[in-house]
């Protein structure tokens, strides 16, 4: 080997050599679990409650019986739209009209006995007169000494006894016209009962349903007894979404709160709305008492007509229950909970950063100083200086993906949002590496 | 080409141990034809070997270079499965202090072992299977005089990672594309190939075909496959235990 090219070999080995002595020196290879990040930055936000429930007519009226009997006429179909006042259908009317017709017999009869029991009474009426006048004269006589103490006697028992008859008489027509006013009220009643044989449309609306055919028999409506209902008309001009809300999303619903409702027979539609009614008190579950749900009834009623909707619909509800304008997130999976030691301010006490040291999970009582203890704290990690950073903070309320921050991070800290593993697994002070093709840019707000 | 295999002749005069050591790194072919005519390998050996273990040692002397130490052995137990505990990594941390001598001493104990693991298959290659005439002494020589390539990559290794306070092989290609994933099959793959083995090799190859009257580039170019299908395989292993 010549001189010259043993001085090339050196020359390319001392030039590789250095080219590695700077790489190793000049760049520091990053090291740590991969991570996806999310700029902190000012949103507008709305904290929606989510429910789900049936569409409902805000009127909707169960059209029963007051009167059994066959249903000889029905004059409406399902579906079909009514007016108030519409005749719907007639149950047979012959027994009720009988029945009218007997009253109507009574009391003409009663009317009868009425004037016989009047001409009674003025014949009585003359009888007293006559009797009253006998008595008089007799007295004068008695004074003058012209008639006997039996003929006066007798007159005075003659007026008597027609004052008797005449109190009688005025008593059995008393009688009587109290008979008749029973009378009347008897005629009035079996006219009413009469008239509940045809039965009207008491709103305008849709029949939603019917449950007669002409020909069956109805029986008298019963109070909670669906069976009994005939037909059921619904007012669909005001629509209402009954929905369940859970019981912790409840203390933030309002009335007048807006929504957006969506009906899955209807989909890709939503209709605005707003809360026009919470409940008091929680549904009753009908499973184990265990396993429900304790949820509430919240009624939404749709701001306009919504048309070819059916009630019974299956809808669901976002209620609107506050909104935030440009207040600083964070998205809703970057955050977690950690147990963390804190000093006696509050503030987390961080062990000396260490990428390979395993997160202590159970630190014993006596390893704390004084003041110190062990905390849960909710929080986001923060990538600073190429590390998992936990940071405590306060939210305030919860958009669809995003949660107000109240306290703790400032718009430009970028915050660990996955893979979901990372956020689950990672301590305070790991080495992390930012994905670079998720690297999200710093917010210009 | 020649396929003789016959021991070379003692006709080379000595040279002094460290004419020796650096003729190795300056003119191989010529030191070997020397070495090979007086087998001396003690004293090669022993400096190789003290060498490696000081620049081995060196790095975890400062406490960043003992850290990079335990971060390493962390990672290499988690590779292999181990779940290291709060209370594990507290005795590793305890015990982190004594690390440049249990390394200094594990060099010492380990090289000449490995030296004469490697002397035995080459010379079962050369001389059982290939016919050669080598004496073991021979070709032991040449593994310990080939051995200051390697003390002077621990040379070069130690000095960075003193200074840098880390810890691990720096003469890898895959130091000079840092921007390349660490866990992918590319990075893997030039991070196992060290510029100093590469160089131990070429010079163990030109050692070798003095030895038994060969050439070089066959042996050095079958020694380097070698090395290249272990790399690939460790590149392979790596790219799929990372996920990368």
């Amino acid at each position: 080997m010549t001189r010259g090219k043993k001085i090339l070999i050196g020359i390319g080995v001392v030039v590789i050599l250095g080219a590695l002595a700077f790489a190793n020196v000049k760049f520091k290879r990053q090291e740590g679990t991969v991570v996806n990040v999310e700029t902190v930055q000012k949103r507008d936000l709305q904290a929606i409650v989510s429910a789900s429930g049936k569409i409902q007519p805000q009127r909707l009226v169960n059209i029963s019986a007051d009167t059994m009997g066959r249903v000889t006429n029905l004059a409406v179909e399902e579906g079909q739209r009514v007016t108030k006042g519409e005749f719907l259908l007639q149950i047979d009317p012959r027994n009720l009209t009988s029945a009218v017709n007997q009253t109507q017999a009574s009391l003409a009869a009663a009317r009868s006995q009425m004037e016989q029991l009047r001409v009674s009474s003025e014949s009585n009426k003359a009888s007293l007169k006559q009797a009253q006048d006998a008595f008089t004269r007799q007295q004068q006589l008695w004074k003058q000494g012209l008639t006997t103490k039996e003929s006066l006697d007798n007159a005075e028992n003659q007026l008597k006894m027609r004052q008797a008859e005449a109190t009688a008489s005025e008593r059995q027509i008393e009688t009587q016209r109290l008979r008749m006013q029973q009378e009347e009220a008897s005629l009035d009643n079996a006219r009413y009962n009469l008239s509940k044989v045809r039965i009207e449309s008491p709103i305008t609306g849709i029949i939603t349903r019917r449950n007669i055919e002409e020909g069956e028999t109805v029986v008298i409506g019963t109070m909670n007894n669906a069976g009994t209902v005939l037909l059921t008309v619904a007012d669909m001009s005001v629509i209402e979404a009954e929905v369940e809300v859970d019981e912790t999303d409840i203390p933030t619903v309002q009335l007048g709160q807006k929504a957006k409702i969506t009906i899955d027979a209807m989909p890709g539609k939503s209709f605005a709305g707003k809360v026009t009614e919470i409940g008091n008190s929680p549904i009753q579950a009908t499973g184990t008492a265990t396993t429900q749900a304790t949820n509430f009834k919240v009624k939404v009623t749709v701001d306009a007509e919504i048309p070819d909707v059916r009630p019974g619909f299956t809808c669901t509800a976002e209620i609107t229950t506050a909104k935030r304008q440009a207040v600083v997130s964070v998205p809703i999976q970057a955050t977690t909970v950690r147990e963390m030691v804190v000093d006696k301010e509050g503030k987390i006490v961080r062990e000396p950063r260490n990428d390979k040291r395993p997160s202590r999970t159970s630190l014993q009582a006596s390893e704390l100083k004084p003041g110190q203890e062990r905390k849960e704290l909710e929080g986001v990690f923060v990538v600073r200086d190429n590390h998992a950073e936990f940071v405590s903070m306060k939210t305030g309320i919860a958009g669809e993906k995003y949660f107000e921050v109240l306290s703790g991070l400032k718009e430009g800290d970028q915050v660990i949002v996955g893979p979901f593993s990372s956020v689950r697994e990672l301590a305070d002070g790991t080495a992390v590496k930012i994905e670079a093709a998720k690297r999200s840019p710093v917010a210009k707000t | 080409m020649t396929n003789t295999a016959m021991a070379a002749a003692p006709t080379a005069a000595p040279r002094a141990l460290p004419a020796r050591l650096i003729g190795v790194l300056t003119s191989p072919m010529a030191t070997f034809q020397t070495i090979v005519a007086n087998p001396r390998w003690f004293g090669a050996l022993a400096v190789t070997t003290l060498l490696v273990s000081f620049f081995s040692a060196l790095p975890m002397t400062t406490e960043a270079g003992r850290q990079a130490t335990l971060d390493q052995q962390v990672t290499t137990m988690k590779s292999f499965g181990v779940e290291v505990t709060p209370e594990m990594y507290d005795r590793m941390e305890r015990s982190a202090a004594r690390l440049p001598y249990t390394t200094a001493a594990g060099v010492i104990v380990i090289s000449p072992i490995i030296a004469l693991i490697v002397a035995g298959l080459l010379f079962a290659v050369f001389n059982a299977a290939m016919g050669g005439e080598a004496s073991f002494k021979q070709v032991y020589s040449v593994i310990a005089h080939a051995g200051v390539v390697s003390a002077l990559g621990a040379l070069f290794s130690g000095t960075i990672n003193y200074f840098r306070g880390a810890t691990g092989s720096v003469a890898n290609l895959g130091a000079l594309l840092p921007m390349l994933p660490d866990k992918s099959f590319i990075g893997s793959l030039l991070g196992a190939i060290d510029v100093f083995l590469v160089w131990y090799i070429v010079v163990l190859a030109i050692g070798l075909a003095v030895l038994y009257r060969r050439r070089t580039q066959p042996i050095a170019l079958t020694l380097l496959a070698v090395y290249a299908v272990i790399a690939v395989g460790i590149a392979l292993f790596k790219s799929r235990v990372g996920g990368a």
